[in-house]
């Protein structure tokens, strides 16, 4: 029996909300078991705009978004542009700054299938490279931004 | 034929103009005869804190007016607990649910536009 991984929300009722990722890894892991893995296809693209720290929440906010298209058997893309390209950076840690770090939510999106795209013009101004990025990002030019657009049900920007 | 729009909004009033022009969409795509859900995430949540009359027009009295032509209006429950915001601080009718009921109105959706920057 797959573990339920949408919540009610009376079950979500709780200071930190978040989606449960590691409930969803384990479904995911028996269902990768079973030959029974594999999305519906309504596809949903999260355009990230903000930088990880210090823009309200937006970006907490989209990844959270995409971890839950990604429970409910949808696929899920996030592109990163303007500031937004920050969101992949491995190691970064915002800890001495007072803030909460983000990054095990995205590295809980790209482990749960979520694919994660940075525009390089984005990354070129502000001096950052592929190198910069956490495995499995990748590095699109603006021709791919547009069919990413058209390719995907819907689309919601942070 | 009716089509479904759901509106992401992620701004509160009065810092923009989003609050205020997403209600408005949603007012107008329901006189339009379309089915219209209405996400109220991140600070968009504060948008139906604005409960007292006011003496010019406000965005939680066209939130009022949405949910009258029966536009769905739902709020975050995380971001509502992040901010304090409880039921009984924002206009009547307007529940405070999951990140799940936002992803089902995009499932069901032939359009989805944002409100955010």
């Amino acid at each position: 029996m797959a573990e339920e991984v949408n919540p009610t929300a009376e079950e979500e009722e709780c200071p930190e909300c978040v989606i449960d990722t590691e409930a969803l890894k384990r479904r995911r892991a028996e269902q990768e078991a079973n030959g029974s893995a594999g999305s519906n296809g309504d596809a949903v693209l999260i355009l990230l705009t903000r930088g990880t720290y210090g823009h309200h929440d937006d970006a907490f906010s989209a990844v959270q978004v995409g971890n839950a298209v990604l429970a409910v058997e949808q696929s899920a893309t996030m592109l990163l542009l303007d500031d937004g390209v920050y969101f992949g950076v491995k190691g970064q840690d915002p800890i001495d700054l007072g803030l909460p770090n983000n990054i095990h939510y995205i590295q809980d999106f790209l482990d749960l299938g979520g694919r994660m795209l940075a525009l390089r013009s984005s990354l070129e101004k502000r001096g950052l490279t592929q190198e910069d990025l956490l495995d499995g990002v990748e590095v699109i030019e603006p021709a791919q931004m547009v069919r990413e657009v058209e390719q995907h049900k819907a689309s919601v920007t942070f | 034929m009716a089509k479904t729009l759901t509106i992401l909004l992620n701004r509160g009033p009065y810092v923009s103009e989003y609050a205020d022009l997403a209600a408005r969409l949603a007012i107008k795509a329901k006189e339009k005869g379309h089915n219209v859900n209405l996400y109220l995430y991140v600070d968009g949540v504060w948008a139906p804190h604005i409960k007292a009359e006011k003496p010019h027009a406000n965005v939680g009295q066209r939130l009022r007016e949405a949910l009258e032509k029966g536009v769905n209006v739902k709020i975050c429950n995380r971001c509502a607990e992040a901010r304090d915001v409880v039921a009984a601080d924002v206009i009547d009718g307007i529940p405070l649910v999951g990140l799940f009921d936002f992803i089902d109105w995009i499932k069901e959706s032939d359009k989805v536009v944002t409100f955010t920057g």
